[in-house]
């Protein structure tokens, strides 16, 4: 890539790609990590610098020179009693020799234990300060991040009642509108439907009057036919008992006549047998 | 087998979206079924004004039957209507007015469908959201398959689409997040359907430096395809690309290929050599570092595809499910959904060859395993067949 003459060209190692196998899905999920943790950096790299406060440890003591001691009395007599000793000096320097040079170095050693630990103190109350200090900046910011969350969280909680209250009013108007709409349109529909039903009702009992009057009609003329049958009925019965009467007294006569014609016969017969002898 | 494509516009003149689309995949099947092409006579998807003379003719062998647009589509009405039923409570007959003014509106082309359904075996409707489509499909359901061509915009929740959704035989989805929509949409799970999309023709040479040659461009370039338009999210493409340039002072240009109704930004390094013959696009796209894809609704992105189909990595809008899915299942594109992704994004693709080489192949192998033109056949066939094996 062509260069002009800002910023060098992101080479980012912060993002792992295996290009035999790509995974689209994970250089996303790195990218998105990376903007995430540029974000969290943001802010800290924005806060005040604090002075780094140049702290070394104490140049290593020089070895402690005898001081001399105070004059007084003890001081005094002490005094002369080195001075009788000096000649013994060198005898006693070669006996006690050892003795005082180990002595000598445990009272420098006690002596740089003493500085170190005061060393060690500054510098444990140094870092207590600074960890003070920093605890205080920490503090202030939560604050400030605190006092800005309240005033957003403030500022949102407000806008979304003023939104819901907007909402509700519209919504009430608008279910009242609807109300409305649908109450004209039940009383309309309610309207028309009852005139619809009382001129079907009227046009319905005109017909039934009308078909009660014809039936009424053939009812009577039915009633008159049946009275009509009824005699016929009547008429045919008495005529069949009256045929039934002459069929009987037919029969008779029939019977009677064939008994005569028996007897005629029997009597031709007998003329004839007369007649022919 | 007789198919009839059922699409709004259509045309050689018409160069991208859902009639292009309809396009390609009617001259492919028309090896394997007699295709017919119902449109309009319109031209421009703003009004619909009627531009084509009302008759048949034969586009690359195939006949196609034109049908007078009733009205033309008055933007401002239009938009006005949308806003409504957008954000008010609204009752079915405002969505009916709506989709009149969505257009379109032509009777005639509904009336022959129901007149001569006979004559079909099956139509393919393209597009939900249009008249035709709508009424098409209510007057033919037994026949209709459906390519929806849906993106996740606000009018796709509509009443009127959720019964839609439900009628025809059979579904042609473009994406994998397409399909879980509408299916969510309105529980259309049972009806058959799959995922389908759409091939693209990639000439077989193309050349980036001849591009350079003939335009005299030097340097890097990232390269964007398509309507330069706010709902592609070209404004949002501009604001991103110049606030990198500031800050990372990269010599990397921006390349505007497509017809414009967004003013561009003037700086020296965002580039519009207005609309590109085919060659000189591929040759285009084959100079730049990679495609950028900025738009919030897609419901395929046939450009993303042509880059993947020439080795091309891509960067994508996050905000577009089909696009971030796209990127997911093909490990061929990053995406972005803020300004800081953005940076971090396209300062890895733009610092790394070799990681634009991997995901550029990446894309290829996807685009090969997916998008082949045989491979879209055979999913067209197989919806057919199984159609004519229920009868």
């Amino acid at each position: 890539m062509e260069k002009e003459n800002k910023e060098e060209i992101n080479k980012d190692d912060s993002i792992k790609i295996d290009y035999e196998k790509i995974d689209v899905a994970d250089i996303m999920d790195q990218i998105k990590k990376k903007i995430a943790k540029k974000r969290t950096e943001a802010p800290a790299e924005q806060a005040p610098s604090e002075s780094p406060v140049p702290f070394s440890p104490p140049p290593f003591p020089p070895e402690p020179e005898m001081e001399p001691q105070a004059l007084g009395l003890k001081g005094k007599i002490k005094k002369i009693l080195l001075k009788i000793m000096k000649p013994f000096a060198p005898a006693q320097k070669l006996l006690a020799l050892p003795v005082h040079q180990e002595l000598m170095e445990t009272v420098r050693k006690l002596h740089q234990t003493n500085q170190r630990l005061e060393y060690l103190n500054a510098r444990m109350d140094y870092e207590l300060r600074k960890l003070s200090e920093n605890i205080g900046i920490g503090e202030k910011r939560l604050d400030l991040v605190n006092d800005t969350l309240n005033t957003r969280l403030d500022y949102v909680s407000k806008t979304t009642h003023e939104r819901i209250d907007e909402v509700g009013e519209k919504t009430h108007l608008r279910i009242d509108e609807v109300n409305d709409t649908v109450n004209a349109r039940l009383d309309y529909v309610s309207k028309t439907t009852h005139e619809r039903i009382d001129e079907v009702s009227e046009k319905t009992h005109l017909r039934i009057d009308d078909v009660n009057e014809k039936a009424n009609i053939r009812y009577d003329r039915a009633l008159e036919y049946i009275k009509l049958l009824h005699n016929l009925s009547h008429n045919l019965v008495v005529e069949l008992s009256k045929l039934r009467i002459e069929e009987e007294n037919l029969k008779l006569k029939a019977r009677i006549i064939e008994k005569d014609f028996e007897f005629l016969s029997r009597k031709e017969k007998a003329l004839e047998k007369e007649f022919f002898k | 087998m007789k198919v009839a494509f059922v699409v709004q516009r259509y045309g050689l003149e018409i160069n991208g979206g859902a009639e292009l689309h309809c396009r390609w995949v009617a001259e492919h099947m028309q090896k394997y079924v007699q295709t017919e092409v119902l449109t309009t006579r319109a031209f421009d998807y703003i009004t619909w004004k009627n531009h084509y003379p009302q008759s048949e003719e034969v586009i690359n062998g195939i006949p196609v039957k034109r049908f007078s647009v009733d009205r033309s589509r008055n933007p401002e009405r239009f938009g006005q209507i949308q806003s409504f039923i957008l954000e008010n409570e609204h009752r079915e007959e405002d969505e009916m007015r709506w989709l009149e003014e969505e257009g379109p509106l032509s009777s005639s082309l509904i009336e022959y469908i129901k007149e001569h359904q006979a004559d079909y075996d099956y139509f393919i409707f393209f597009s939900y959201r249009y008249f035709h489509s709508y009424w098409g499909i209510s007057a033919v359901p037994h026949k209709s398959i459906l390519v929806p061509t849906a993106e996740h915009d606000p009018v796709v929740h509509l009443r009127i689409f959720k019964d839609l959704f439900r009628k025809p035989q059979a579904f042609i989805y473009n994406s994998v997040e397409e399909r879980k929509m509408i299916n969510s949409l309105s529980r259309n799970e049972t009806i058959l359907g799959d995922v389908v999309g759409v091939g693209t023709e990639v000439p077989s040479s193309y050349s980036g430096e001849r591009f350079r040659r003939k335009r005299g461009l030097t340097g890097d370039y990232i390269i964007y395809v398509g309507r330069i338009d706010e709902n592609k999210g070209c404004h949002k493409l501009f604001e991103y690309f110049l606030k990198f340039k500031k800050e990372t002072g990269l010599a990397v240009k921006l390349l505007l290929v497509g017809s414009t109704i967004l003013k561009i930004p003037s700086h020296v390094d965002i580039l519009h050599p207005g609309f590109l013959s085919e060659e000189d696009k591929f040759d285009a796209i084959d100079g730049a570092l990679l495609l950028m894809m900025p738009s919030f609704y897609e419901s395929l992105s046939m450009v993303t595809l042509e880059a993947w189909a020439m080795k091309k990595p891509v960067l994508a809008n996050a905000t577009c499910e089909v696009l971030k899915g796209q990127c997911l299942r093909s490990n061929g594109g990053l995406f972005y959904e803020n300004y800081e992704e953005f940076k971090e994004a396209l300062n890895l693709l733009l610092s790394s060859e070799e990681l634009r080489q991997a995901l550029g192949e990446n894309g290829l192998k996807y685009y090969n395993e997916n998008y082949t033109w045989e491979i879209i056949e055979n999913k067209y066939l197989k919806i057919l067949n199984e159609l004519e094996g229920r009868k």
